[in-house]
């Protein structure tokens, strides 16, 4: 016998989502959830935007990673409230693990940007809703042009790519113009930034983007 | 390991069935997803198997169906099934403005189980 059911799968998750977003939006925060692979650039990015955006916002960082707390160590110099989570082997972060940071992370301060940076994969975090404003996608010119062709579902749901490591795009064969072009077939909207963390050049329109959220 | 985590999900929708149809066995769970959502059969009927506790939900298969992508012409709007992504033209205006959606759709449609 066959039961009907429609059921979604991560109903659970997105349950958490809707009570992440009630939260946000009780203290008028606007939490942005960072995905890219290991090494893009997430974290520099993080601390450049921290250092440019930190006296005028008040910034708040939740740190994913399956181990060690570098990130937060890193974000922590900063002088900003920063709460890490160590998913010991889970590949993504879910609403429900970011419900926690997010409770413990406005406990003692007044917030009105948060960064979620995901654990870095280009897979599984674009699937799980955590309840935030705007997915982010990270991508650097060291990975190859392709990605953008090969991760859909991340680049699709991005409310903006940010294509790092400007200055070393001499010496890959990146092409700028192949992973935009891919990029404009599954996301019509979203703004294409390319940034380089160390020299600070094209921060101007991420700030920009950030001031508009 | 995201495969864990539609697993409880799945499991937790056995569980609201069962209450509900009061059934003796499931067999079969029937789960659609969209074209490029990274849902591997295999690797979730492994992990399936690896967490079931209960002895009725034990050797239940589990079946993916994949919804056929989608694409929309940017010139004249048309909307059709995805032929080969990023390679294809429009069908009504030949255009190769084409965006592919992407459907992150997950969700169980049947369950199949003994009275």
């Amino acid at each position: 016998m066959k039961i009907k059911v429609m059921d979604k799968v991560l109903a659970a998750n997105d349950a958490w989502a809707e009570e992440n977003r009630k939260f946000l939006a009780q203290r008028s925060i606007t939490m942005l959830n960072l995905i890219g692979s290991p090494g893009s650039g997430k974290t520099s990015l993080l601390e450049k935007t921290i250092d440019l955006l930190g006296k005028k916002l008040r910034i708040g960082v939740i740190e994913g990673d399956i181990a060690t707390s570098r990130d937060a160590e890193r974000i922590g110099k900063k002088g900003i409230p920063v709460f890490q989570i160590n998913t010991g082997n889970a590949c993504h972060l879910d609403a429900h693990l970011v419900n926690a940071a997010l409770k413990e992370l406005c406990k003692s301060s007044r917030l009105n940007l948060i960064f979620v940076e995901n654990i870095g994969n280009l897979v599984c975090p674009a699937e799980f809703d955590i309840g935030e404003h705007a997915k982010i996608a990270i991508l650097s010119v060291t990975e190859g042009d392709d990605k953008v062709e090969k991760y859909p579902l991340l680049f699709s749901e991005a409310k903006a790519l940010i294509i790092t490591k400007l200055s070393l795009l001499s010496h890959t064969n990146f092409k700028l113009e192949k992973a935009e072009k891919d990029f404009r077939k599954v996301n019509r909207e979203a703004p294409i930034l390319r940034i380089d963390n160390i020299s600070g050049e094209g921060f101007s329109g991420w700030i920009a983007f950030l001031n508009n959220m | 390991m995201h495969e864990l985590s539609i697993i409880e999900g799945v499991i937790s929708a056995i569980l609201k069935e069962k209450e509900r149809h009061h059934f003796s066995r499931v067999t079969g769970v029937e789960i659609v997803c969209g074209r490029y959502n990274c849902i591997s059969e295999s690797n979730l009927q492994f992990c399936f198997d690896a967490v079931v506790q209960p002895e009725w939900m034990k050797g239940a298969r589990l079946k993916v169906r994949r919804l056929p992508g989608k694409s929309v012409c940017t010139r004249c709007s048309h909307e059709f099934e995805t032929i080969e992504k990023g390679k294809h033209r429009c069908p009504r205006c030949s255009s190769d403005e084409i965006i592919d959606i992407i459907d992150n759709t997950v969700y169980i449609e049947n369950l199949e189980v003994q009275e």
